[in-house]
Protein backbone atom coordinates (compact mmCIF):
# COMPACT_ATOMS: atom_id res chain seq x y z
CA UNK A 1 0.00 0.00 0.00
CA UNK A 2 1.41 3.27 -1.07
CA UNK A 3 1.73 6.30 1.06
CA UNK A 4 1.69 4.22 4.33
CA UNK A 5 5.20 5.19 6.25
CA UNK A 6 4.83 3.09 9.21
CA UNK A 7 7.96 4.44 10.49
CA UNK A 8 8.17 7.69 12.70
CA UNK A 9 8.56 10.71 11.52
CA UNK A 10 11.91 11.76 13.76
CA UNK A 11 13.07 8.41 12.60
CA UNK A 12 13.24 8.98 9.11
CA UNK A 13 14.56 12.65 9.28
CA UNK A 14 17.52 10.87 11.22
CA UNK A 15 18.46 8.70 8.32
CA UNK A 16 17.97 11.50 5.65
CA UNK A 17 20.55 13.56 7.97
CA UNK A 18 22.68 10.67 8.56
CA UNK A 19 23.36 10.35 4.58
CA UNK A 20 23.64 14.29 4.02
CA UNK A 21 26.32 13.78 6.59
CA UNK A 22 27.74 10.71 5.08
CA UNK A 23 27.90 12.30 1.74
CA UNK A 24 29.27 15.75 2.91
CA UNK A 25 32.39 13.95 4.71
CA UNK A 26 32.80 12.22 1.98
CA UNK A 27 32.89 15.33 -0.48
CA UNK A 28 35.43 17.10 2.87
CA UNK A 29 37.67 14.19 2.43
CA UNK A 30 38.08 14.61 -1.20
CA UNK A 31 38.51 18.45 -1.03
CA UNK A 32 41.08 18.46 1.38
CA UNK A 33 42.98 15.41 -0.26
CA UNK A 34 42.67 16.94 -3.80
CA UNK A 35 44.25 20.28 -1.90
CA UNK A 36 46.51 17.88 -0.40
CA UNK A 37 47.63 16.27 -3.83
CA UNK A 38 48.10 20.15 -5.17
CA UNK A 39 50.38 20.92 -2.46
CA UNK A 40 52.45 18.44 -2.57
CA UNK A 41 52.51 18.48 -6.79
CA UNK A 42 53.59 21.98 -6.31
CA UNK A 43 56.12 21.43 -3.65
CA UNK A 44 57.96 18.55 -5.94
CA UNK A 45 57.78 20.91 -9.10
CA UNK A 46 59.19 24.08 -7.15
CA UNK A 47 61.74 21.12 -5.59
CA UNK A 48 62.51 20.07 -9.30
CA UNK A 49 63.06 23.05 -10.74
CA UNK A 50 65.06 24.68 -8.28
CA UNK A 51 67.78 21.31 -8.61
CA UNK A 52 67.65 22.43 -12.33
CA UNK A 53 68.26 25.68 -11.88
CA UNK A 54 71.34 24.89 -9.88
CA UNK A 55 72.26 22.79 -12.56
CA UNK A 56 71.74 25.33 -15.25
CA UNK A 57 73.30 28.18 -13.29
CA UNK A 58 76.46 26.22 -13.15
CA UNK A 59 77.01 25.40 -16.94
CA UNK A 60 75.94 28.94 -17.41
CA UNK A 61 79.08 29.83 -14.61
CA UNK A 62 81.00 27.57 -16.95
CA UNK A 63 80.42 28.89 -19.92
CA UNK A 64 81.19 32.41 -18.95
CA UNK A 65 84.21 31.79 -17.53
CA UNK A 66 85.10 30.12 -21.02
CA UNK A 67 84.16 33.04 -22.67
CA UNK A 68 85.74 35.15 -20.33
CA UNK A 69 89.37 33.28 -20.74
CA UNK A 70 89.00 33.75 -24.68
CA UNK A 71 88.39 37.56 -24.07
CA UNK A 72 91.48 38.35 -26.18
CA UNK A 73 90.45 36.26 -29.25
CA UNK A 74 86.99 38.16 -28.82
CA UNK A 75 88.78 41.56 -28.98
CA UNK A 76 90.86 41.05 -31.62
CA UNK A 77 87.99 39.63 -33.81
CA UNK A 78 85.99 42.38 -32.83
CA UNK A 79 88.92 44.94 -34.42
CA UNK A 80 89.18 42.99 -37.14
CA UNK A 81 85.98 42.86 -37.92
CA UNK A 82 84.89 46.74 -37.24
CA UNK A 83 88.03 47.22 -39.74
CA UNK A 84 87.36 44.90 -42.34
CA UNK A 85 83.53 46.99 -42.86
CA UNK A 86 85.12 50.12 -42.88
CA UNK A 87 87.35 48.86 -45.22
CA UNK A 88 85.40 47.33 -47.43
CA UNK A 89 83.10 50.85 -47.46
CA UNK A 90 86.57 52.30 -48.53
CA UNK A 91 87.28 49.89 -51.40
CA UNK A 92 83.39 50.60 -52.99
CA UNK A 93 84.33 54.20 -52.64
CA UNK A 94 87.95 53.48 -54.34
CA UNK A 95 87.72 56.12 -57.68
CA UNK A 96 89.07 54.08 -60.72
CA UNK A 97 91.09 57.52 -62.08
CA UNK A 98 92.77 54.80 -64.34
CA UNK A 99 89.92 54.16 -66.48
CA UNK A 100 89.36 57.55 -67.00
CA UNK A 101 92.59 58.29 -68.02
CA UNK A 102 92.76 55.71 -70.46
CA UNK A 103 89.59 57.41 -71.54
CA UNK A 104 91.73 60.67 -72.56
CA UNK A 105 94.83 58.60 -73.85
CA UNK A 106 92.78 57.60 -76.78
CA UNK A 107 91.59 61.49 -77.15
CA UNK A 108 94.89 61.84 -77.82
CA UNK A 109 95.67 59.14 -80.01
CA UNK A 110 92.64 60.84 -82.07
CA UNK A 111 94.52 63.80 -82.65
CA UNK A 112 93.60 65.97 -79.47
CA UNK A 113 96.53 67.11 -77.44
CA UNK A 114 95.93 67.54 -74.07
CA UNK A 115 97.10 70.33 -71.96
CA UNK A 116 95.90 69.38 -68.24
CA UNK A 117 93.42 66.84 -66.11
CA UNK A 118 91.54 67.40 -63.34
CA UNK A 119 89.48 65.14 -61.92
CA UNK A 120 87.91 65.52 -58.30
CA UNK A 121 85.16 62.91 -57.26
CA UNK A 122 82.26 65.26 -58.80
CA UNK A 123 83.88 67.01 -61.41
CA UNK A 124 86.13 66.35 -64.59
CA UNK A 125 87.92 69.32 -66.59
CA UNK A 126 90.45 69.08 -68.99
CA UNK A 127 92.05 71.69 -71.46
CA UNK A 128 93.07 70.68 -74.73
CA UNK A 129 93.96 71.68 -78.46
CA UNK A 130 92.43 70.43 -81.73
CA UNK A 131 94.28 70.62 -84.62
CA UNK A 132 90.92 72.17 -86.48
CA UNK A 133 87.53 71.41 -86.35
CA UNK A 134 86.65 67.33 -87.25
CA UNK A 135 89.35 66.76 -84.87
CA UNK A 136 87.49 68.90 -82.25
CA UNK A 137 83.92 67.27 -83.54
CA UNK A 138 85.24 63.96 -82.89
CA UNK A 139 86.40 64.65 -79.63
CA UNK A 140 83.21 65.99 -78.33
CA UNK A 141 81.70 62.90 -79.90
CA UNK A 142 83.36 60.77 -78.57
CA UNK A 143 82.33 61.73 -74.82
CA UNK A 144 78.66 62.30 -75.97
CA UNK A 145 78.33 59.23 -78.49
CA UNK A 146 80.56 56.52 -77.65
CA UNK A 147 80.24 53.22 -75.29
CA UNK A 148 82.67 53.65 -73.51
CA UNK A 149 81.69 57.94 -73.11
CA UNK A 150 78.46 57.37 -71.88
CA UNK A 151 79.47 54.74 -69.72
CA UNK A 152 82.39 56.99 -67.60
CA UNK A 153 80.64 60.48 -67.99
CA UNK A 154 76.91 61.91 -67.58
CA UNK A 155 77.27 65.41 -68.22
CA UNK A 156 79.49 66.75 -70.61
CA UNK A 157 79.99 71.02 -70.95
CA UNK A 158 82.28 73.12 -73.32
CA UNK A 159 83.41 75.66 -71.03
CA UNK A 160 85.41 77.85 -73.30
CA UNK A 161 86.68 77.15 -76.97
CA UNK A 162 89.11 79.60 -78.81
CA UNK A 163 91.13 79.89 -82.41
CA UNK A 164 94.69 80.69 -82.49
CA UNK A 165 96.40 81.91 -85.26
CA UNK A 166 97.29 78.70 -86.73
CA UNK A 167 93.48 77.91 -86.75
CA UNK A 168 94.03 74.89 -83.97
CA UNK A 169 91.40 75.33 -81.54
CA UNK A 170 92.03 75.10 -77.75
CA UNK A 171 89.34 74.23 -75.78
CA UNK A 172 88.38 73.06 -72.20
CA UNK A 173 85.24 70.93 -71.14
CA UNK A 174 84.31 70.30 -67.80
CA UNK A 175 82.22 66.61 -67.33
CA UNK A 176 80.13 65.25 -64.27
CA UNK A 177 81.78 61.21 -64.12
CA UNK A 178 79.25 58.51 -63.52
CA UNK A 179 80.81 57.47 -60.60
CA UNK A 180 79.48 60.93 -58.86
CA UNK A 181 76.30 60.20 -57.43
CA UNK A 182 75.60 63.95 -56.50
CA UNK A 183 74.40 65.21 -52.71
CA UNK B 1 19.99 25.31 11.09
CA UNK B 2 19.39 21.69 12.22
CA UNK B 3 19.78 21.29 7.91
CA UNK B 4 22.89 23.37 8.26
CA UNK B 5 24.52 21.38 10.91
CA UNK B 6 24.75 18.16 8.15
CA UNK B 7 27.32 20.61 5.84
CA UNK B 8 29.21 21.39 9.07
CA UNK B 9 32.03 19.31 7.66
CA UNK B 10 31.93 20.09 4.41
CA UNK B 11 31.68 24.03 4.74
CA UNK B 12 34.92 24.07 7.55
CA UNK B 13 36.68 22.20 5.01
CA UNK B 14 35.58 24.77 1.77
CA UNK B 15 37.14 27.73 3.97
CA UNK B 16 40.46 25.87 5.42
CA UNK B 17 41.31 24.60 1.53
CA UNK B 18 40.12 28.55 0.91
CA UNK B 19 42.21 30.00 3.80
CA UNK B 20 44.86 27.80 2.97
CA UNK B 21 44.99 28.28 -1.35
CA UNK B 22 44.39 32.40 -0.78
CA UNK B 23 47.57 32.85 1.70
CA UNK B 24 50.01 29.92 0.79
CA UNK B 25 49.40 27.69 -2.22
CA UNK B 26 48.64 30.45 -4.35
CA UNK B 27 51.98 32.00 -4.08
CA UNK B 28 53.49 29.21 -3.87
CA UNK B 29 52.13 29.00 -7.49
CA UNK B 30 53.34 31.81 -8.82
CA UNK B 31 56.78 31.30 -7.43
CA UNK B 32 56.75 28.26 -9.21
CA UNK B 33 55.54 30.14 -12.69
CA UNK B 34 58.29 32.55 -12.44
CA UNK B 35 61.11 29.95 -11.56
CA UNK B 36 59.89 28.39 -14.94
CA UNK B 37 60.29 31.28 -16.65
CA UNK B 38 63.55 31.96 -15.30
CA UNK B 39 64.44 28.58 -16.08
CA UNK B 40 63.29 29.02 -19.81
CA UNK B 41 65.44 32.49 -19.85
CA UNK B 42 68.47 30.31 -18.49
CA UNK B 43 68.35 27.61 -21.10
CA UNK B 44 68.16 30.53 -24.14
CA UNK B 45 71.10 32.29 -22.10
CA UNK B 46 73.08 29.12 -21.97
CA UNK B 47 72.34 28.06 -25.81
CA UNK B 48 73.78 31.95 -26.93
CA UNK B 49 76.84 30.91 -24.24
CA UNK B 50 77.19 28.03 -26.04
CA UNK B 51 76.88 29.14 -29.65
CA UNK B 52 79.59 32.13 -28.69
CA UNK B 53 82.10 30.03 -26.64
CA UNK B 54 82.03 27.48 -29.54
CA UNK B 55 82.98 30.34 -32.26
CA UNK B 56 85.60 32.21 -30.58
CA UNK B 57 87.09 28.44 -30.11
CA UNK B 58 87.11 27.99 -34.01
CA UNK B 59 89.00 31.19 -34.17
CA UNK B 60 92.86 29.95 -34.86
CA UNK B 61 94.57 32.15 -32.38
CA UNK B 62 97.71 32.79 -34.40
CA UNK B 63 96.50 33.69 -37.97
CA UNK B 64 93.80 35.85 -36.26
CA UNK B 65 96.59 37.65 -34.35
CA UNK B 66 98.99 38.25 -38.22
CA UNK B 67 95.55 39.27 -39.71
CA UNK B 68 95.19 41.93 -36.59
CA UNK B 69 98.53 43.18 -36.77
CA UNK B 70 98.54 43.23 -41.13
CA UNK B 71 94.90 45.10 -41.09
CA UNK B 72 96.73 47.58 -38.19
CA UNK B 73 99.47 48.51 -40.68
CA UNK B 74 97.20 48.74 -43.35
CA UNK B 75 94.41 50.99 -41.57
CA UNK B 76 95.99 52.14 -38.68
CA UNK B 77 94.27 53.04 -35.50
CA UNK B 78 95.39 56.25 -35.36
CA UNK B 79 96.80 58.95 -37.82
CA UNK B 80 99.92 56.75 -39.18
CA UNK B 81 101.96 59.03 -41.56
CA UNK B 82 104.99 56.21 -41.53
CA UNK B 83 103.20 53.48 -43.14
CA UNK B 84 101.68 56.19 -45.75
CA UNK B 85 105.07 57.14 -46.67
CA UNK B 86 105.88 53.78 -46.95
CA UNK B 87 103.31 52.74 -48.96
CA UNK B 88 103.98 55.98 -51.37
CA UNK B 89 107.42 55.47 -51.40
CA UNK B 90 106.75 51.31 -52.55
CA UNK B 91 103.98 52.65 -55.47
CA UNK B 92 106.30 54.89 -56.99
CA UNK B 93 109.11 52.74 -57.25
CA UNK B 94 107.01 50.05 -59.10
CA UNK B 95 105.61 52.82 -61.25
CA UNK B 96 108.76 54.46 -61.64
CA UNK B 97 107.66 57.89 -60.91
CA UNK B 98 109.41 60.10 -58.90
CA UNK B 99 107.81 62.08 -55.89
CA UNK B 100 108.34 65.66 -55.97
CA UNK B 101 106.66 66.78 -52.79
CA UNK B 102 104.21 65.48 -50.15
CA UNK B 103 102.02 68.12 -48.27
CA UNK B 104 100.06 66.55 -45.42
CA UNK B 105 96.99 68.41 -43.67
CA UNK B 106 96.77 65.86 -40.43
CA UNK B 107 94.17 68.16 -38.70
CA UNK B 108 94.17 69.36 -35.07
CA UNK B 109 96.41 67.57 -32.61
CA UNK B 110 94.51 64.80 -30.72
CA UNK B 111 92.39 65.38 -28.33
CA UNK B 112 89.43 63.76 -27.42
CA UNK B 113 87.01 66.18 -29.30
CA UNK B 114 88.85 66.15 -32.39
CA UNK B 115 89.05 62.52 -32.15
CA UNK B 116 85.42 61.71 -32.66
CA UNK B 117 84.14 60.73 -35.49
CA UNK B 118 87.34 61.92 -37.57
CA UNK B 119 88.52 59.12 -39.84
CA UNK B 120 90.42 60.41 -42.59
CA UNK B 121 93.43 63.11 -43.67
CA UNK B 122 94.50 64.46 -46.27
CA UNK B 123 97.52 64.40 -48.39
CA UNK B 124 98.77 66.44 -51.72
CA UNK B 125 101.46 64.95 -53.62
CA UNK B 126 103.46 66.00 -56.41
CA UNK B 127 104.70 62.82 -58.62
CA UNK B 128 106.24 63.45 -61.99
CA UNK B 129 106.76 60.80 -64.62
CA UNK B 130 105.73 59.61 -68.56
CA UNK B 131 101.86 59.92 -68.61
CA UNK B 132 102.46 56.13 -69.31
CA UNK B 133 104.39 55.74 -65.43
CA UNK B 134 101.43 58.07 -63.79
CA UNK B 135 98.70 55.89 -65.20
CA UNK B 136 100.65 52.92 -63.85
CA UNK B 137 100.85 54.51 -60.23
CA UNK B 138 97.20 55.52 -60.31
CA UNK B 139 96.79 52.03 -61.24
CA UNK B 140 98.42 50.80 -58.51
CA UNK B 141 97.32 53.18 -55.90
CA UNK B 142 93.92 51.83 -56.73
CA UNK B 143 94.81 48.31 -56.81
CA UNK B 144 96.69 48.89 -53.75
CA UNK B 145 95.25 47.50 -50.27
CA UNK B 146 96.10 50.35 -48.35
CA UNK B 147 93.45 52.64 -46.99
CA UNK B 148 93.43 55.48 -49.11
CA UNK B 149 91.37 57.19 -51.73
CA UNK B 150 92.34 59.22 -54.35
CA UNK B 151 90.42 62.59 -53.38
CA UNK B 152 91.55 64.80 -56.82
CA UNK B 153 94.16 64.73 -59.45
CA UNK B 154 95.18 67.24 -61.96
CA UNK B 155 97.76 66.01 -64.61
CA UNK B 156 99.70 69.40 -66.15
CA UNK B 157 102.15 69.04 -68.97
CA UNK B 158 104.17 72.01 -68.28
CA UNK B 159 106.48 73.90 -71.17
CA UNK B 160 109.43 72.67 -69.96
CA UNK B 161 107.55 68.87 -70.12
CA UNK B 162 106.59 69.12 -73.95
CA UNK B 163 108.48 66.86 -76.25
CA UNK B 164 109.63 64.88 -73.23
CA UNK B 165 106.90 62.97 -72.60
CA UNK B 166 106.65 63.83 -68.87
CA UNK B 167 104.18 64.80 -66.70
CA UNK B 168 103.70 66.18 -63.65
CA UNK B 169 100.77 65.00 -62.01
CA UNK B 170 99.25 67.02 -58.51
CA UNK B 171 97.40 64.60 -55.99
CA UNK B 172 95.11 64.87 -53.24
CA UNK B 173 94.75 61.27 -51.42
CA UNK B 174 92.29 60.59 -48.50
CA UNK B 175 94.27 58.55 -46.04
CA UNK B 176 92.09 56.46 -43.57
CA UNK B 177 93.14 55.17 -40.13
CA UNK B 178 89.76 53.83 -37.67
CA UNK B 179 89.99 53.75 -34.23
CA UNK B 180 87.94 50.81 -32.74
CA UNK B 181 87.01 50.53 -29.41
CA UNK B 182 87.89 47.58 -27.14
CA UNK B 183 84.48 47.59 -25.44
CA UNK B 184 82.57 44.88 -26.16
CA UNK B 185 79.17 44.66 -24.28
CA UNK B 186 77.45 41.82 -22.72
CA UNK B 187 79.07 38.49 -22.58
CA UNK B 188 76.00 37.16 -23.92
CA UNK B 189 76.26 39.36 -27.41
CA UNK B 190 76.75 36.91 -30.41
CA UNK B 191 79.88 36.87 -32.57
CA UNK B 192 79.40 39.00 -35.81
CA UNK B 193 81.06 36.70 -38.19
CA UNK B 194 82.69 38.55 -41.26
CA UNK B 195 80.56 38.75 -44.77
CA UNK B 196 81.83 37.13 -47.67
CA UNK B 197 82.74 39.92 -49.28
CA UNK B 198 84.85 41.05 -46.48
CA UNK B 199 86.46 37.41 -46.14
CA UNK B 200 87.22 38.38 -49.66
CA UNK B 201 88.78 41.26 -48.98
CA UNK B 202 90.38 39.73 -45.79
CA UNK B 203 92.07 36.77 -48.49
CA UNK B 204 93.66 39.35 -50.39
CA UNK B 205 94.86 40.88 -47.67
CA UNK B 206 97.08 38.26 -46.33
CA UNK B 207 99.40 38.14 -49.55
CA UNK B 208 100.77 41.24 -48.01
CA UNK B 209 104.03 41.21 -46.49
CA UNK B 210 105.28 43.72 -43.69
CA UNK B 211 108.14 45.60 -44.09
CA UNK B 212 110.72 44.51 -41.61
CA UNK B 213 111.02 46.66 -38.51
CA UNK B 214 115.37 47.51 -38.39
CA UNK B 215 116.28 48.15 -35.15
CA UNK B 216 119.19 49.64 -34.31
CA UNK B 217 122.43 48.48 -33.18
CA UNK B 218 123.24 48.76 -29.53
CA UNK B 219 125.82 52.05 -29.45
CA UNK B 220 128.18 52.22 -26.80
CA UNK B 221 127.39 55.33 -25.06
CA UNK B 222 130.67 55.86 -23.36
CA UNK B 223 131.53 56.95 -19.45
CA UNK B 224 128.54 57.48 -17.49
CA UNK B 225 130.45 59.90 -15.24
CA UNK B 226 133.15 61.39 -17.58
CA UNK B 227 135.31 62.35 -14.11
CA UNK B 228 135.91 59.19 -13.35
Amino acid sequence: MKGINLLEKSVVETKESTNIKRKTTVYSVVILLSFTVLNLVVFFLANSYYKKARELNIEIKSQENLINSLKDREIKYHVLKEKMVFMTKIFKEKIDVGQIIRFFEDLENQGIYLNDLSIAASKVTFSAMAKDSNTLSLALSLFIESKQGKKLFSEVKLDSLGQDKKGQYNFTISLIPNYYEGT
Amino acid sequence: MKALKNYYYLIISVLVVFFLFSFFTKKKIEALRNNLSILQQGREKLTLLQKKSETLSSFDEISLIDQVNKLNYILPSEKSVAGLMASLDLVSQEASVSIKKITFSPGNVSSDKTKVNKENFDVSLAIEGKTEQIKNFLVKLKNSLMAFNVKGIKILKTKAQEGSGLARADLILTVYYKTVTQKLGEITKPVTLLTKEEEKLLLKMENISLPSVETSPNIPVGKTNPFD
